[in-house]
C-alpha cells in the first residue's frame, strides 16, 4: 500500500475529527492542500456528517447575546495565528505536495469606525515621533510593524518545531518581518534559511544566517500557504532536502 | 404593515447564506445583522451539535459562540464551492467540541494519575440523553449500515472518540475501524445522494 493508499483510509475518520495524534492529523491536511480527489471525498463525508444533524433542542434565548457582545473585539483586534507542530513534515515531502495548493492567505482585517482607526495611527505616529526625537533613531521596520498592526493589516504567524519559536509579520504588499527570533545561534558552517510556500511551490524567502536577529523579507501575499525554516549549509541552497526545523502552515 | 413588521426583525430573512456571508464580509453597518441572521438559521444545530458531543451545556454554549465568531471573524474561510454553509459551520462546531472532549479526557487522566477525583464514567453509546432527531430519509440511510460501521461512526462523530478509542471500546483492530468508517460514510453519502 502507497502513501496515498494510507492517506485515503484515514479520510473517514479525519472527516469526523477521529485522529487524535497531531502528526497523523498533519500528514492529512498537508495531503488535502494538493489532492482534489481525497479533498472532495473529505468534504463529501462532512456534507454527510451535517445530514445527520438535525437537532431539536433549541440554542439558549441568551447564547446571541454572548455572541454579539464578542464581536466588537473579535472585529478590531489582528488575530495572531498559531500552530503547533510537533514532529514536521520534511521540507521535501512539503515540496512534493504543494503542487496544487488551493489554499488563499489569511487576513485578519480591521472593522469597526475607520475615523477610530485612523486616529489610533495618528497616535502612534505622534509617539514615534516623540521617541525619535528623544533617542534620534527610529527602525521603520518596527514603525512599519506596528502602524500595521494598529490598523489591524498585518498578518502575523508564528513559526514553531523544534528548533523554537520566531514571530513572521507579513503587511499586505507582501513586505515581511521575521522576529522575536529564539532560535539557537549554529556553527558558523551552517544557516539558517526561511522557506515560502507559495502557488503551489516551495521558495527560498532568504538566508538567515547562523545566529539570526530580525530579518526582513518579501513574498506574494495572494497565495501564502506557509513558512518553513530549515538548517543548511552556509550561504543556503536552491532547493532544500532538509527536515522543516520550525513551520507555519495556514488552515486547510 | 406586518410584512414591514417581520421584515424589520429580520432584515435577510430572504438572503441566501452565501448572500449572507458577503454581507458579513463586507463590514458594513449591516453585517452584524447579516451574522444575527446566520446564527437564527443555524445557531440552533450549532448548539445541539456541540451538546450532543459535551453533555454540557455551557461547553456547547461556549463552542457555539466560538463558531460564530470565528465565521465572524474570518468569513473568507467559507466557500461555496466546497460545500453549504451548514456543513462548515457544524464541522467548525464538532471539531471545537472534540477539542474539548480530549482536553477533558487528558485533565481526567491527570487527576486520575493524581488520585485527586474518581474518573467519571465515560457515556455509552446507549446514552440518548440528548436524542438527535434525524429527518425520516437519513435513519432510512442509517439503516443501511452495518451494525460495526453505525456504532464505529456514531462513536467517532458523536462520541469525540478518536479512531483508535472507537477501535478499543469495539475491541476492534484500529484498521478494522478507520475502514468501517469510511465505508459506511461513503454508504451514506451514496444512499442520500439517492433521496435528493
Amino acid at each position: 500500500m502507497n502513501e496515498h493508499d494510507d492517506i485515503r483510509s484515514l479520510l473517514g475518520v479525519y472527516a469526523l475529527d477521529a485522529i487524535d495524534d497531531p502528526e497523523e492529523r498533519r500528514t492529512v491536511e498537508l495531503h488535502l492542500t494538493t489532492c482534489d480527489e481525497c479533498r472532495a471525498e473529505v468534504d463529501a463525508h462532512r456534507s454527510v456528517t451535517s445530514a445527520l444533524v438535525e437537532a431539536e433542542l433549541e440554542a439558549p434565548v441568551e447564547l446571541w447575546d454572548r455572541i454579539e457582545s464578542g464581536l466588537d473585539v473579535a472585529a478590531v483586534e489582528p488575530m495572531p495565528r498559531r500552530w503547533q507542530l510537533q514532529h514536521l513534515t520534511s521540507i521535501a515531502a512539503i515540496a512534493a505536495i504543494a503542487a496544487a495548493i488551493g489554499m488563499a492567505a489569511l487576513w485578519s482585517s480591521a472593522s469597526g469606525d475607520v475615523t477610530e482607526l485612523q486616529q489610533r495611527v495618528s497616535e502612534l505616529e505622534a509617539a514615534v515621533d516623540q521617541a525619535e526625537a528623544a533617542i534620534g533613531t527610529v527602525d521603520p521596520a518596527a514603525l512599519a510593524i506596528e502602524q500595521a498592526r494598529a490598523a489591524g493589516t498585518a498578518l502575523e504567524v508564528m513559526l514553531e518545531g523544534d528548533i523554537g519559536t520566531s514571530l513572521a509579520v507579513v503587511l499586505p504588499d507582501g513586505q515581511g518581518w521575521l522576529t522575536d527570533i529564539g532560535y539557537e545561534a549554529l556553527d558558523p558552517s551552517q544557516t539558517y534559511q526561511l522557506w515560502a510556500i507559495q502557488n503551489g511551490a516551495v521558495i527560498s524567502a532568504g538566508v538567515l544566517g547562523s545566529a539570526p536577529g530580525s530579518i526582513s523579507f518579501h513574498v506574494d501575499t495572494n497565495r501564502l500557504d506557509g513558512l518553513v525554516i530549515t538548517i543548511e549549509h552556509a550561504g543556503g541552497v536552491v532547493s532544500s532536502e532538509n527536515p522543516a526545523a520550525a513551520a507555519w502552515i495556514a488552515d486547510a | 404593515m406586518e410584512t414591514t413588521y417581520t421584515a424589520s426583525l429580520a432584515p435577510f430573512a430572504d438572503h441566501s447564506d452565501n448572500e449572507l456571508i458577503a454581507v458579513i464580509s463586507s463590514r458594513r453597518q449591516n453585517s452584524e445583522a447579516a451574522l444575527e441572521e446566520t446564527y437564527r438559521r443555524h445557531g440552533d444545530a450549532v448548539f445541539g451539535l456541540a451538546l450532543r458531543v459535551l453533555h454540557d451545556r455551557s461547553l456547547a454554549e461556549d463552542v457555539a459562540q466560538d463558531v460564530f465568531l470565528s465565521l465572524w471573524r474570518k468569513p473568507e474561510r467559507f466557500d461555496p464551492n466546497r460545500g453549504k454553509l451548514a456543513t462548515f459551520l457544524l464541522t467548525i462546531a464538532h471539531s471545537r467540541a472534540v477539542d474539548r472532549v480530549r482536553s477533558e479526557q487528558a485533565r481526567r487522566s491527570r487527576e486520575e494519575r493524581e488520585h485527586l477525583k474518581v474518573v467519571r464514567s465515560t457515556p455509552s453509546i446507549e446514552d440518548e440523553v440528548i436524542d438527535m432527531h434525524m429527518a425520516e430519509h437519513v435513519r432510512r440511510a442509517l439503516d443501511t449500515l452495518s451494525l460495526d460501521e453505525r456504532r464505529a461512526i456514531e462513536l467517532a462523530y458523536f462520541g469525540g472518540q478518536s479512531y483508535r478509542q472507537v477501535a478499543a471500546t469495539l475491541a476492534q483492530p484500529e484498521g478494522t475501524v478507520k475502514s468501517r468508517i469510511r465505508s459506511g460514510m461513503k454508504q451514506l453519502g451514496r444512499v442520500l445522494e439517492q433521496h435528493r
